[in-house]
């Protein structure tokens, strides 16, 4: 086990091939390092300028007055190289190779990768990348990509990612909310991944406080056995989302036995990560709402859903949905069925889901929303809540966010909420920021994040 | 030429690397289960057409006949495996049968013989098999067995060895696995059978020996009835 502090929360950094040039990837890294007000000293290595977006530069590493951390490569593939002997001449601790163009792209590349690697593993130089858009940890200021980010701050979620321009698509996607914004505070992507790798993170996040959540977007794990111990471990107190492409890959493998043939990389992993109890993703967007749901949330208690529905077809298609993953419909307490009977017709006898749309009419929204939600979360079998709720005028009412705040906070269970179309569903969405309440577009969503969320939390 | 094999697993192994093979036979891998004290069907191997109504004789009918040849992993695209045969005649014409198939699928094929056993029925058919994976080391999979294995992928991973929580996931993940609760009127089968296949196998996932030279342990089909489970068909094969 070895300890990547240096490449994740360095305390300085140099960029080699930092420029004044905003139109250059050096140039728009440089800055965002600047502009994102990193706690250390900065050193822009440049041959040339004598100061970049007012820093002293140096013409090369050696001529840094001190050891830094951590080194960003931003140069021409051909140059690469030198750069990384550059950094273990120069004591450097950790580097970052933003550049492209190695193995992901020709036979000629992946020689210059193994090369990589052999210098890091015989200096013992952490290397992130090649084919990276680099790494960021809002908590020490680092802002250490070329893609330009509107805005961090620091959060508990943090990103482990082998892959290239997807990471930067991703939290792009991320930040633009308005609302319901997933507090990512570290993405560490490693790209073609020649060294640093997952099991590297896995060690780090245990150890780091602010780390509540962990995503790992991964094409490949490197070292099964040690990783699926260690996560064993992690997830006791910080859940884990796997996003891992590929599902449909492996086609069968000519082989002496059936098992031979069925033994994909895929469906191993696939058992593996349910044998140790870390949720798999199926897309890029069950994987931030599953994260969202597991940031947002107290950990579930049981599998058991209570679904609070004013439409009931959205009912039952949120039974579909959870049935279908894994989870189990609440059987309601006879106290909780006769708080119901209160907003309800005669002729109507309440069950799970629990479709109160017509106690709005007779009872009037407030009453209804009220009656019926505190029922649903007050009952003892229900573990997780499912409500989708319809946003029309005549359903909206002023205190809606403070009801959905007071039930959060009294009962502590895990809720998803989606709200469908109707002049409320604004307000409504902005009465609960910040009330650790997940809202989302649709009830598959909802219920796809509600199973991750079991998933990634209990018991396997 | 066929001899009964022993089912010491170190034995069997340098007799198959002295060959300069990496698949045990059917005998072979039969007599390893059976000295795991995993039941394998009642019969024998004979080496020619003519000594197959002797055994019949000692089994009874109806029989199951195969050829046994290493190189013949999948016997059933060839017509190497008949039954039910019913008669010590029917047993020899149906190693006659066989060896001509063979012969004309699969002439590079030399048979060493003919595996005479009791005719058994599995419905459905399982396949519990232990696999040394390259990257993943050694994994257990379970799930619908048959010919049909690879279409309908009724089938689960665990990395070995398996705890008792990773043997019921293992007998629950996937739809067919209700099949093990009994359905259509069937009695279901005995549970602790299978999860003792399961088990000896997660065991045999940690021995030294299994680890450094095999590298697949297949039973396909695994019969599961009311009264216990019958490996029906078993394939070993070694690190190349």
């Amino acid at each position: 086990m070895r300890d990547i502090t240096p490449l994740v929360a360095p305390r300085s950094i140099a960029v080699i091939g930092a420029s004044a040039n905003p139109a250059k990837s050096g140039g728009v890294l440089f800055d965002n390092l600047v502009k994102g007000n990193f706690r250390g000293p900065l050193y822009p290595i440049n041959r040339t300028a004598t100061q970049i977006m007012g820093k002293a530069a140096y013409p090369t590493l050696a001529d840094v007055p001190e050891k830094v951390d951590l080194v960003y490569i931003v140069l021409p593939q051909q140059h690469v190289e030198d750069a990384v002997k550059q950094c273990v001449a120069a004591g450097a601790r950790a580097a970052c190779i933003i550049t492209a163009g190695f193995s992901e792209a020709s036979q000629k590349g992946r020689g210059a990768e193994e090369r990589l690697c052999e210098i890091a593993r015989a200096s013992g130089l952490l290397l992130a990348g090649p084919n990276t858009i680099g790494m960021v940890n809002a908590e020490v200021g680092m802002m250490g990509s070329f893609v330009n980010f509107p805005r961090w701050e620091p959060g508990g979620v943090s990103f482990f990612t082998q892959t290239g321009i997807f990471t930067g698509a991703v939290m792009l996607h991320v930040m633009s909310g308005a609302s319901q914004r997933l507090p990512v505070g570290k993405s560490i992507d490693v790209g073609n991944k020649v060294d640093v790798d997952e099991l590297d993170f896995l060690h780090f996040v245990a150890a780091d406080p602010t780390t509540k959540v962990i995503g790992l977007y991964i094409e490949s794990i490197r070292n099964p056995r040690a990783f699926f111990e260690q996560a064993r471990e992690v997830r006791k107190s910080k859940p884990i989302v796997v996003l891992k492409p590929g599902r449909t890959k492996d086609g069968a493998k000519a082989s002496a036995s059936h098992t031979g043939s069925l033994a994909s990389d895929n469906d191993i992993l696939d058992g593996a990560l349910r044998q140790y109890g870390i949720a798999r993703a199926e897309d890029e967007d069950d994987f931030l709402n599953a994260l969202r749901a597991l940031v947002m949330l107290p950990r579930p208690r049981g599998k058991r859903v209570g679904i609070a529905t004013t439409s009931g077809a959205l009912g039952v298609i949120a039974t579909d949905l959870l049935v279908e993953s894994g989870l189990e419909l609440a059987a309601f307490e006879p106290a909780t069925l006769a708080a119901m009977r209160a907003i309800l017709p005669d002729w109507l006898e309440p069950a799970n889901p629990f479709d109160f749309w017509i106690g709005i009419d007779i009872k009037g929204p407030r009453e209804a929303h009220e009656v019926g939600l505190t029922a649903l979360f007050a009952d003892p079998n229900v573990d997780l809540v499912l409500c989708t709720l319809l946003a029309p005028g005549n359903a909206d009412f002023p205190e809606f966010g403070d009801l959905v705040r007071r039930l959060r906070r009294t009962y502590d269970k895990p809720v998803a909420l989606v709200i469908y179309g109707g002049e409320a569903e604004q307000r409504w969405t902005a009465a609960l920021e910040g009330a650790g309440v997940p809202i989302f577009k649709t009830t598959r969503a909802a219920a796809r994040a509600l199973s991750l969320m079991v998933e990634a939390t209990m018991s396997p | 030429m066929l001899t009964q094999a022993s089912g010491d697993i170190a034995m069997l192994i340098a007799a198959a690397r002295a060959q300069r093979r990496n698949v045990l036979s059917e005998p072979e891998a039969k007599a390893f289960l059976r000295a795991q004290g995993i039941s394998v069907p009642p019969g024998r191997a004979v080496a020619h057409p003519e000594e197959a109504p002797t055994v019949v004789r000692e089994l009874g009918v109806p029989v199951v006949v195969k050829a046994v040849a290493h190189q013949l992993t999948h016997k059933t695209d060839v017509g190497a495996v008949m039954f039910p045969v019913e008669s010590p005649a029917a047993a020899e014409a149906a190693c006659r049968t066989i060896a001509a198939r063979v012969a004309a699928h699969r002439p590079d094929i030399a048979l060493d013989g003919f595996l005479i056993e009791a005719y058994r029925p599995a419905q459905p058919e399982w396949i519990v098999a232990l696999r040394n994976d390259p990257h993943f080391g050694p994994v257990i999979m379970f799930g619908l067995g048959g010919i049909y294995v690879e279409t309908l992928r009724q089938v689960s991973f665990r990395l070995a060895p398996l705890c008792d929580r990773d043997i019921e996931a293992l007998l629950s993940e996937r739809p067919a696995m209700q099949l093990l609760s009994g359905a259509r009127g069937r009695a279901p089968p005995d549970r602790r059978a299978v999860v003792g296949v399961l088990r000896r196998l997660s065991d045999l996932s940690q021995q030294p020996l299994i680890v450094r030279d095999i590298s697949e342990i297949e039973i396909n089909p695994l019969a599961a009835t009311e009264n216990g489970v019958l490996a029906l068909d078993a394939l070993i094969v070694l690190h190349s």
